[in-house]
């Protein structure tokens, strides 16, 4: 078997449409917790770098969306305080934590979606269902890099201009939001000539051919077979209410019955599946150079 | 002409029924009266720390003059044993005081000063300026103040008594309003009409019918439902009506199942002497103290053949003897204006001053606003001193540097964060400028039972009714906020005014047009409900809808 990101474009895609698919529809606890801490994990063994700048982005938003539940929201039996007319609850709390993080979850798991599907791959599936969704995927999926690399260009050509001062706060966020509008005007600008350059050159017409090296081994069979047993686990689960939580207004315990306790295994094997892969294919080559 | 005649003739055949065996039936039915009011009596004299019924007269009730204590004086008066004086004194004062807006408060009081044998031109001035003003309710005490002697100008007693009938609905009863007849008013109307039985037929025809209607309402039990829960204050009203008609207790027409109006009223007394407003609730004072009146008024009716209210016959004996021409006056209230006294509604019994509510709720917030505004200002200044440090001096970064501690300095100023103790504590701020009471009903009857929720109790009733003080200008919301403050049920409400939720039942939790409503007199108004001022003697009722309000009418 190979590593996860060599894997065949289309098992990938239903492997992502499976743990994204259920982690959304679930807001238990354990299933959150571990779709986070897989899709985490996931992102630093698979692109094998720190990204302390994006974590800790991620974690303000987490801050961010945690504590405004329970601001807007004051469900929950367990008042912790009063702010004006209006109590703070823990379940409100909790509630606003949990949704969060199942949000941040979802949003390395995106992480790692980019990462691994890259636009070659994207294309050879969906280029066979429908050329111009593939031609949108594939810009849209080009736009944010686009955006960054441009972003660095234009800030770079203002400090050369010598509108920033480094002493000032205001004049910095000036700065800042006239790069801001430079950019707005820039990528509507270009998505118009770019549309009009992909139409001259003909995308779009008709279906168009691509080479690709993607074959569906043994390997990739095995994995789909990995992921879709799982998945049918918590799906039957998730059905029969086995995995149910209320926060609301008091929160339920969380069940241990034999079917949810199956269904959290099944979640916590699905979420660290790339881990695991990464780190087989790891001893395998270990194991292979000590041989030599 | 047949069925009239026929009517007429049943009404007078029952009536010599009911006198000629109410001496042999009705003793051990009045024994079991008299010990029920004795407890009342104990309950109340427990309830305002009083050791004898005067000395309750002089106390709590004369406190609460013109606030809630009308029933029992009247109530009391009716025994003749009592002083009144000091009771009175108070009224007077209360009366000169304020400008009592509600034409059936003003009506009450005037009616409490016939009973205790008072001769005021607050009686006539009333009965001249208030009749009417108010809907039926109004009509009704208004009629019961010309059967007793007072007069006014633009009403004479019949006129009076034929808009009365004229209002009547064709199954027979009275209500406020809609189509159909509701057994409180119907039974309120009868007390104001039964002394006039005898004016012309069109009064004794328009009181047959309304009998039928009462008691075709009765219950297995003896008891009726109003607005759909079974409650003791309807049978309480019904006594008192039949009893203004001697009509005995064992007639055949208000016993159901073998269960007579009296046992319909006992079944919901507790063993503390109180009543109960609904079977297994807590004790109610509106709803004991119409126990109390209409208990007294069967043994009134059972023992001498008085009319409850007759007022004046409390003090003037020779009057008894032509009872047949004179009026009987009385009035109930359940309906528009509930007679709880102040001491057990803790929505008006405030113990602090307002002068010192404002000085513990400014000590205990002012505590951790100061140390959050030190804070603030101490960062603010570390940060100004870090950039002046690092060479960033520019007067724009100290500019930016004060406008964000400004901001956090007024986040502080307008929240106040309080512990969830303090806050439910019931410490409210006294209302200062009282000018009515209102009282309050949070329901759900819509979803009573439709599934496990324990937050949906069995009988739908999330607040029993309650009375609230209020001041000008105070909203339903106002009184909502105060009333989950006071009894610990939660609140939710979007932007100040929108209620989402209500005891952790939200709305779109039972079907997508379910929430709440709110109606006020059992209407729906068209505002929202912080936008809404109260009036006195206003009911809110919140209740529960599946279905925009529809299922509620």
């Amino acid at each position: 078997m190979r590593g996860f990101a060599e894997l065949n474009p289309a098992v990938l895609m239903i492997y992502y449409l499976c743990v994204i698919g259920t982690a959304m529809f679930s807001m238990n606890p354990v299933i959150i917790t571990l779709s986070l801490f897989g899709s985490l994990v996931s992102l630093i063994v698979l692109e094998k770098k720190a990204h302390i700048k994006l974590h800790l982005s991620f974690l303000l938003l987490f801050l961010i969306l945690a504590v405004i539940n329970p601001i807007w929201y004051h469900n929950g039996v367990t008042v912790l305080f009063v702010v004006n007319d209006s109590p703070i609850t823990l379940e409100a709390l909790l509630y606003g934590i949990f949704a969060a993080a199942m949000i941040i979850g979802i949003l390395y798991r995106l992480r790692t979606f980019t990462l691994i599907m890259t636009a070659d791959k994207l294309l050879y599936i969906f280029g066979r269902l429908s050329p111009k969704m593939s031609l949108i995927l594939s810009m849209a999926l080009r736009y944010v890099p686009l955006m960054r690399t441009q972003t660095l260009k234009v800030r770079r050509t203002q400090k050369a201009l010598g509108i920033y001062r480094g002493d000032n706060i205001a004049d910095t966020l000036k700065g800042e939001m006239r790069i801001f509008s430079i950019m707005a005007t820039w990528s509507l600008e270009n998505g118009i000539i770019t549309a009009d350059s992909m139409a001259a050159r003909g995308y779009g017409e008709h279906r168009r051919t691509s080479f690709s090296l993607f074959h569906f081994s043994k390997g990739d069979l095995i994995f789909l077979i990995l992921c879709i047993i799982p998945t049918a686990l918590i799906i039957w689960a998730l059905a029969a209410g086995e995995a149910d939580f209320t926060f609301y207004p008091a929160m339920s315990g969380i069940n241990s019955s034999p079917l949810a306790l199956t269904c959290y295994i099944s979640y916590g094997f699905l979420s660290f599946l790339p881990v695991l892969l990464e780190w087989k294919e790891e001893l395998r080559w270990k194991y292979l150079m000590s041989k030599i | 002409m047949k069925k009239k005649v026929l009517s007429v003739l049943s009404i007078i055949v029952t009536a010599a029924l009911a006198l000629s065996c109410a001496a042999v039936a009705s003793s051990s039915v009045s024994d079991i009266a008299a010990s029920a009011v004795e407890e009342i009596i104990g309950y109340e004299l427990g309830l305002s720390g009083a050791s004898s019924i005067q000395e309750w007269i002089d106390g709590e009730l004369s406190d609460n003059a013109g606030k809630g204590s009308e029933w029992f004086v009247i109530t009391l008066a009716r025994s003749g044993k009592y002083d009144l004086t000091e009771y009175l004194r108070s009224l007077e004062g209360y009366i000169a005081e304020n400008n009592i807006p509600s034409a059936t408060s003003r009506q009450k009081d005037a009616l409490t000063m016939i009973a205790a044998g008072h001769e005021s031109p607050y009686i006539n001035e009333t009965a001249e300026n208030s009749v009417g003003k108010q809907g039926i309710m109004s009509m009704i005490y208004g009629l019961h103040l010309l059967n007793n002697g007072a007069e006014c100008e633009n009403y004479t007693a019949s006129k009076l008594v034929n808009e009365l009938i004229g209002m009547q609905y064709d199954d027979g009863g009275w209500a406020l309003m809609g189509e159909h007849g509701d057994i409180d008013v119907t039974a309120m109307t009868v007390q104001a009409l039964a002394p006039n039985i005898n004016e012309n037929k069109a009064v004794s025809e328009a009181l047959e019918r309304a009998v039928v209607f009462m008691s075709e309402k009765q219950l297995e039990d003896g008891d009726y439902q109003s607005f759909g829960t079974k409650n003791p204050e309807s049978a309480a009203q019904v006594l008192i009506a039949v009893s203004a008609l001697g009509i005995d207790i064992s007639d055949a027409r208000f016993v159901k199942n073998g269960h007579t109006l009296i046992d319909g009223i006992m079944k919901y007394q507790l063993p503390d002497g109180s009543f109960t407003h609904t079977e297994g609730g807590n004790s109610n004072k509106t709803a004991t103290v119409q126990a109390f009146m209409a208990l007294t008024a069967y043994r009134l009716n059972a023992e001498k053949g008085d009319r409850f209210y007759d007022l004046t016959k409390s003090f003037d004996p020779e009057r008894n003897t032509e009872r047949d021409n004179n009026e009987n006056i009385t009035s109930e209230q359940q309906i528009t204006t509930a007679p709880e006294t102040t001491a057990s509604s803790p929505a008006v019994t405030t113990k602090s001053s307002g002068n010192d509510y404002i000085k513990t709720e400014y000590g205990k917030t002012s505590d951790y606003k100061i140390i959050a505004y030190i804070i603030i200002g101490a960062a603010a200044a570390a940060v100004c001193i870090i950039l002046f440090l690092l060479k960033k001096r520019r007067i724009s970064n100290f500019i930016a540097v004060i406008i964000l501690a400004a901001g956090a300095v007024c986040f502080i100023f307008f929240t106040d964060f309080r512990s969830k103790e303090e806050y439910y504590s019931g410490d409210f701020p006294e209302k200062t400028d009282i000018v009515g009471t209102v009282t309050l009903t949070i329901r759900c009857d819509t979803i009573a039972g439709k599934d496990k929720n324990e937050y949906v109790p069995a009988n739908g009733i999330i607040l029993d009714t309650k009375e609230f003080a209020i001041e000008k200008g105070d909203t339903v919301y106002d009184i909502l906020t105060e009333a989950g403050r006071k009894y610990g049920i939660q609140l939710e409400s979007k932007s100040g005014g929108y209620v989402a939720g209500i005891n952790y039942l939200y709305e779109f939790d039972y079907g997508d047009l379910s929430g709440w409503i709110y109606h006020v007199n059992s209407d729906a108004p068209f505002v929202m409900c912080s936008e809404y001022e109260l009036s006195d003697g206003d009911k809110i009722e919140w209740l529960y809808t599946c279905e925009l309000g529809n299922d509620l009418m």
